[in-house]
């Protein structure tokens, strides 16, 4: 039998596989052609109204003809839709009319770059290199006046739209947010927005993860490294793919990174709108890591990096050497797994900083958006995907700076149980005091008897490594008098017969131990302790 | 097979962990080996006997180990007491050297092992990062191997270590699978759904991989050998994509076509390595044939308690033996058997006598080999797990209940009878089972016949669909690439299938050749299993344990799942009490009948495509064609049949959709002429001739079934003709005038797995071995051994010839003679 014969009688492809419908696409790859490619690096015929040139590495791109930098424009609508109306898509505003994103003309536009003439050509690169003079010049000097750039990218605008072409109206009338923008490595497309320095998400200012100081942020990792980490410099990673697993063929299909110059936050998301094409912005999301002290993560660690790190491998990019990775999700499921059964991103969020989204797009629909982007060019809600995106950046930095700032002092108003999570962090990165100050405040938050209970254990615990055997017997009868447990019991025998040299009160508290100890070892302690007060009564009938 | 390397190669001395040789051997009882047989002969034993040939020892052929062997090496042979290479050892480690991809196809026990071991051995000598791969059919398997592994490294001072990466491997054990170890133990079911798909986080160990072992072969065939075909072109791209090239060594147990079947499954020309250099000591050869007990039906004394008789003979006379059982059932009976028997015995208390088969851990396995060697145990009663090579050393007779199903695997069982250059005995106890009567009508063949072939289909086209989606899953598919020895139209067709049903998506890449990437958000792997075709498996859930206790493709489903069925599994049997189809599941509960069930089907086949034709050259011409049939089946009830009587004690109604299938059939016509003047001759009805036509084709599926080394049920067959209501349409004919009876042979695996062609290729030798097969049987008018009884059709008064002569007479009518 042929194949072809069998084939058409074999109903389907079986697991994920679609029934093929009768429109397939026709051109497949209508969308976003890499039409640039012959044109020297500058994407001239690419004539969209949105696009910016600039090396793409930098702070400074503009999008959409417009600068949403800090002061550089008046509307509020900085934030990736949120708390705005629902309709603002994340990647700025893009003044009607103009044409962004993917749809280029398609077959009948004139989107080469052979029909471009030589003088355009020559002004687009010089305007291209006077917008990265300007660009580096805001890089090495305090902080790029925002009308710099966004001047140089009107006029850039400006410039280019002059030819641009009817933009095609996809099926659902929506829009790709961002635009391309060329790189060394090629081009990329990004979206890109800066939050103001009093930017808030839910209550907490994305600027608190810069108060945050290095050594409680080591304790809150249990990592070491983070002791003399700059954290101005973090980068926050998250990224939205096509699949759950990190095996070869799933895609991280938006990259999304966030880091701080001086006080605002930068988004930058990388979009892949060409399957195959990723290598430019994993190139390009090396370079951010090489020039990172560290990396932020929410589930990275067995998720983002796994998955980035066979992109790398499959497309035959150099991985960057990793910098320290600060994964927010094992932090939050330290201190808080006690109190809340899931500590998701969105539960942080809403914990944390008191931000519930809106019309989120849910993690079960993303690859499904995607996809249909993919196969029919179709944006149709990958904008809500890039919201989605931005808004988990965004969280990871509020959620750093949160967790960093409960961290740092007892909050009275805080849940005891959060009070005991963080002491028992505190114990475990070996910072007695915090330890010593969070577990008292659990054990006097009102909590329920075993919070209080297990914050006075940890409390004597921490009180017996510091030799305080003051403190140690005070948090010790404190807790007897919450619960006569059998492990007070047995913790108190321990200080009655090692630090108090008391076998009387000793023996007492051993002999209601169990079952806190193994029944042999109890034996044991007992025997030892009756031997004790034999030579304790000898020493003392003397006297 | 020799997992351990009983025979690691031409040795003096002790062996070490490495061999098996018994440190003490058994007390050689009062008569020995030679004495059983004196005594079986005097006591009329041999009357039974079917078949006693005595095959010639054989003496080793022998190589010096090459000088340039590292010294490492050298003396982890000398440390095992190998001071000479067996022919085909020294050839081998010759093929590794020039990167040559060959299979080892040499008895049992034969230092199949050392053949890959030692080019391996030598590579990682001379590269520090150098890196295999060894597959093994079971997880059993590659878990045994580790050790003799792990021991032959260290043996030999080389720091990479072995280990076996399975689904039971823990996480750390894991990365240092991944990142260090130099030999990599696995199944093909670990690498297609746990390595290939997450290959980047393997690309140290894929770019360094010199070696890959595909041992025990013999074991891929159809489904099973169709998949890893597809695995392995799988792991060719992988390889190349992380710039490496392996060499692949494939080791078989002896089947016909060793270097075919290797070809087939690596898609690239292979060496075959088939003359053992190893030495034989003279074997000599019985088919024990149980006299008939039951004239009438054809039922022959139990030959499990045939078995342990003999096995009893031999275990009293201090001959170590060891005992194949077909099925766990069959070794549990024959054990208690055995022990019943030999108890009093001196040193023959339950103790010396073990069974052995799949699902030991492989703690309680060493155990049972080292009492083996040691003696304490005398007796072995297994299932053919030994036949995968477990290293329990060499016994001194092997007795088989029951025929293998193959005479290679019968070869394989009487190779593990045989100490070096000693004499051993292989004992066929043979059933009342068609094949095994076959067998024993017949028992030349056993010496004289080819062994089997092995058949895979890497192309068949649901398999091929299943792991071209892996394939892209693991790596995007560029114009021009190949997969494997697929034709690249094939692969360029099947694309865009892939792509017709949103699967792949193509781009056009850098340098305007189109690319196809993956383009949904499934993990194909999961979804495809390797012993099975298709993707919709049923579960079976034990509604007391609420576990789920096994999986059966949705075909299986509708013969075996059916409300009311009894569904046996691992020696329980359990009832269905609901099926659930929307959501694939079965639920089960334990019960003890003293019943069975089989399901009653009906089949209809239509010919879709003719692809060959011809005629047979016979008196009355008779026209066999090849094609692309449909087979629709439809479970229309079952019958419960009695355990040991067989009787049929009820029947029940099943509700099912019916089944649709596309596949490979082989046909042969009766012409309608010839059917109504035979009738005429005979004084016999119509009816009576189509009803002998259904007993030719019950002793040809049989006859197929054996030549093509597959289990029967791998083998559909039906009969068509025009005055069943029910009637498809027969080849080439139109509908209206009606079509001549057709007996169907096809493939039951959706889209064909390459029997059919086979058979077509093969049909007179078919049809005159069936005629050979029929007129051969002692019966008197048909029995369940040859053409089925003579109860099937009821139709009184039609009958004045029986139906077993009716088919000879019809076979000589169109001029098929006896042959011999």
């Amino acid at each position: 039998m042929k194949l072809g014969r069998k084939l058409a009688r074999l109903g389907s492809a079986g697991p994920g596989s679609r029934a093929p419908s009768a429109a397939q696409p026709a051109e497949p790859e209508a969308c976003l052609r890499d039409d640039d490619a012959s044109s020297a690096g500058a994407p001239g015929g690419d004539a969209r109204g949105g696009d910016v040139l600039g090396d793409g590495m930098l702070g400074g791109d503009v999008l959409g003809g417009r600068a949403p930098r800090p002061g550089g424009h008046s509307s509020g609508g900085d934030v990736p839709g949120g708390h705005s109306s629902g309709g603002d898509v994340p990647g700025g505003d893009v003044p009607e009319g103009a044409p962004r994103g993917c749809h280029d003309g398609g077959a009948g536009a004139p989107s080469g770059a052979p029909g471009i003439d030589p003088a355009r050509r020559a002004r687009i690169r010089r305007l291209q290199r006077s917008l990265d003079a300007l660009v580096s010049k805001g890089r090495s000097e305090m902080r790029a006046r925002p009308s710099g750039p966004a001047d140089a990218g009107d006029a850039l605008a400006a410039a280019l739209r002059s030819s641009a072409p009817t933009p095609r109206i996809p099926p659902s009338g929506r829009s790709l947010p961002g635009a391309r923008v060329s790189t060394p490595y090629g081009p990329v497309h990004q979206v890109e927005h800066w939050l103001e320095p009093h930017h808030a998400h839910g209550v907490v200012p994305v600027t608190s993860a810069l108060e945050a100081e290095s050594p409680l942020v080591a304790s809150l990792a249990l990592d070491p490294a983070f002791r003399e980490i700059d954290l101005s410099r973090a980068l926050f990673i998250d990224t939205e793919t096509t699949g759950l697993s990190t095996a070869a063929g799933t895609l991280a299909f938006l990259v999304g990174v966030a880091f701080f110059e001086d006080e605002s936050l930068c988004v930058q998301q990388y979009l892949l709108t060409e399957l195959g094409r990723e290598a430019p912005m994993l190139q390009l999301l090396a370079e951010r890591i090489r020039a990172a002290s560290c990396v932020v993560s929410y589930n990275g660690k067995s998720f983002d990096w796994p998955l980035l790190r066979a992109r790398y491998v499959m497309n035959r990019v150099a991985a960057p050497p990793l910098p320290p990775h600060l994964d927010l999700l094992h932090c939050a499921r330290r201190v808080f797994k006690k109190r809340l059964d899931s500590v998701r991103l969105v539960d942080m969020e809403r914990e944390l900083l008191g931000f519930v989204r809106e019309h989120d797009v849910s993690g079960a629909e993303i690859p499904g958006i995607y996809l249909h982007f993919v196969r029919s060019g179709d944006p149709g809600r990958l904008d809500g995907v890039v919201e989605h995106n931005g808004h988990d950046l965004i969280a990871l930095a509020a959620i750093l700076g949160e967790l960093a700032k409960r961290f740092r002092d007892v909050r009275r108003e805080d849940d005891p149980l959060d009070h005991l999570g963080y002491a028992k962090v505190a114990e475990r990165a070996g910072d007695a005091e915090r330890a010593a100050r969070f577990a008292s405040a659990a054990a006097a938050g009102g909590g329920d008897e075993e919070c209080t209970l297990e914050a006075l254990l940890l409390a004597a615990r921490v009180a017996r490594r510091s030799k305080d055997v003051e403190a140690e017997e005070r948090a010790l009868l404190t807790a007897l008098g919450t619960r006569a447990a059998p492990r007070v019991h047995l913790e108190l025998a321990k200080l009655y017969e090692h630090r108090r040299k008391d076998p009387v009160r000793a023996l007492s508290h051993a002999m209601t131990t169990c079952p806190a100890e193994a029944l042999e070892e109890r034996e044991r302690r007992l025997k030892r302790l009756a031997g004790r007060l034999a030579r304790h009564n000898v020493r003392k009938r003397p006297r | 097979m020799s997992a351990g390397g009983s025979t690691g190669g031409s040795r003096r001395g002790p062996r070490g962990a490495f061999g098996g040789a018994r440190r003490k051997p058994w007390a050689s009882g009062a008569r020995g080996l030679q004495g059983v047989l004196a005594e079986w002969e005097r006591s009329g034993v041999f009357r039974n006997v079917a078949l006693d040939h005595t095959a010639p020892p054989r003496p080793a052929k022998t190589a010096p180990i090459p000088e340039a062997l590292p010294e490492g090496v050298r003396q982890a042979l000398t440390a095992k007491g190998v001071e000479e290479l067996y022919a085909h050892q020294a050839r081998a480690l010759e093929l590794g050297r020039a990167g040559r991809s060959f299979v080892v196809a040499t008895p049992t026990a034969s230092g199949k092992s050392l053949c890959y071991n030692l080019p391996i051995l030598e590579t990682l000598a001379a590269e520090p990062d150098a890196r295999a791969l060894y597959l093994f059919p079971t997880k059993a398997l590659a878990r045994d191997q580790e050790e003799a592994l792990k021991a032959l490294l260290r043996e030999a001072g080389l720091p990479h270590g072995a280990i076996t990466f399975d689904g039971d491997t823990p996480g750390d054990a894991r990365r240092v699978a991944k990142e260090r170890s130099g030999v990599l133990l696995s199944n093909p079911d670990m690498l297609h759904a746990g390595i290939l798909p997450h290959h980047t986080g393997w690309a140290r160990f894929f770019a360094n991989l010199r070696y890959v072992v595909l041992d025990e072969l013999h074991t891929y065939r159809g489904v099973f050998g169709s998949h890893l075909a597809n695995v392995v072109r799988r792991l060719k791209r992988i390889a190349a994509f992380h710039g490496a090239s392996p060499t692949f060594v494939g080791a078989s147990a002896t089947i016909g076509n060793p270097g075919e079947h290797a070809e087939r499954i690596l898609g690239e020309p292979v060496e075959v390595l088939a003359e053992s250099g190893a030495p034989t000591g003279p074997r000599r050869v019985l088919v024990y044939n149980p006299p008939v007990v039951n004239e009438d039906l054809g039922i022959r004394a139990s030959y499990l308690k045939t078995a342990v008789r003999l096995t009893a003979d031999l275990v009293k006379a201090g001959v170590p033996t060891l005992v194949f059982g077909q099925s766990r059932n069959g070794v549990e009976v024959m054990l208690k058997y055995l022990r019943d028997r030999l108890r009093g015995e001196p040193g023959l208390g339950d103790e010396a006598i073990h069974a052995y088969r799949g699902g030991y851990l492989p703690k309680q396995r060493r155990a049972i080999e080292a009492s083996l060697r040691s003696g304490d145990i005398r007796c072995v009663v297994a299932t053919n797990a030994l036949e995968l090579g477990i290293d329990i050393g060499s016994l001194d007779a092997v007795v088989c209940a029951g025929y293998p199903g193959t005479l290679a695997g019968t070869w394989q069982r009487f190779g593990r009878a045989g100490r070096r250059e000693s004499p051993s005995l292989g004992v066929l106890v043979t059933s009342s089972a068609p094949l095994d009567q076959y067998v024993a009508r017949e028992p030349g063949r056993l010496v004289d016949a080819p062994v089997e072939e092995a058949r895979i289909d890497p192309d068949n086209v649901e398999i091929l669909v299943q792991h071209l989606k892996c394939a892209a899953f693991e790596l995007p598919f560029e114009e021009g690439d190949r997969f494997g020895d697929l034709p690249v139209e094939s692969l360029e067709e099947a694309l865009g299938f892939l792509t017709h049903h949103g699967v792949v998506h193509p781009t056009a890449g850098a340098d305007g050749r189109q690319v196809w990437h993956w383009a949904t958000d499934a993990y194909p792997a999961n979804g495809v299993s390797l012993r099975s075709v298709g993707w919709d498996n049923f579960v079976i859930i034990d509604l007391d344990t609420d576990q789920t206790i096994a999986e059966m493709d949705w075909r299986s489903t509708h013969t075996m799942l059916h409300e009311q069925a009894i569904y046996q599994h691992a020696a329980e049997q359990y009832q269905v009490e609901r099926l659930d189809y929307e959501n694939h599941k079965a639920y089960v509960r334990r019960v003890k009948p003293d019943y069975y069930t089989t399901a009653m089907t009906h089949t209809k086949v239509t010919v879709l495509e003719e692809d060959q034709g011809a005629v047979l050259p016979l008196q009355k011409p008779l026209a066999v064609g090849l094609g692309e049939v449909t087979v629709v089946s439809k479970v229309v009830g079952y019958k419960k049949i009695k355990f040991h009587t067989h009787e049929n004690v009820g029947y029940g109604d099943v509700h099912l959709p019916e089944m649709q299938m596309h596949t490979t059939a082989f046909w042969l016509t009766f012409p309608e002429a010839l059917i109504q003047s035979f009738a005429l001759r005979e004084g016999v009805q119509r009816a009576a001739v189509v009803d002998a036509l259904r007993g030719l084709l019950d002793a040809m599926h049989v006859l197929a079934a054996m030549g093509l080394m597959v289990d029967p049920r791998d083998l559909g067959k039906t009969l068509e003709d025009q005055q069943d209501p029910a009637a498809g349409r027969g080849p080439g004919a139109e509908a209206a005038r009606g079509f001549d009876a057709t007996l169907f042979l096809y493939d039951r695996v959706p889209g064909g797995i390459g029997l059919a062609p086979r058979i077509f290729d093969e049909r007179e030798a078919l049809l005159r071995r069936t005629r050979a097969s029929i007129q051969g049987c002692d019966c008197g008018s048909g029995c369940p051994a040859c053409i089925g009884p003579d109860v099937g059709v009821d139709m009184e008064g039609m009958r004045s010839v029986p139906r077993k002569a009716l088919v000879l007479r019809l076979l000589d009518a169109v001029g098929l003679p006896q042959v011999h």
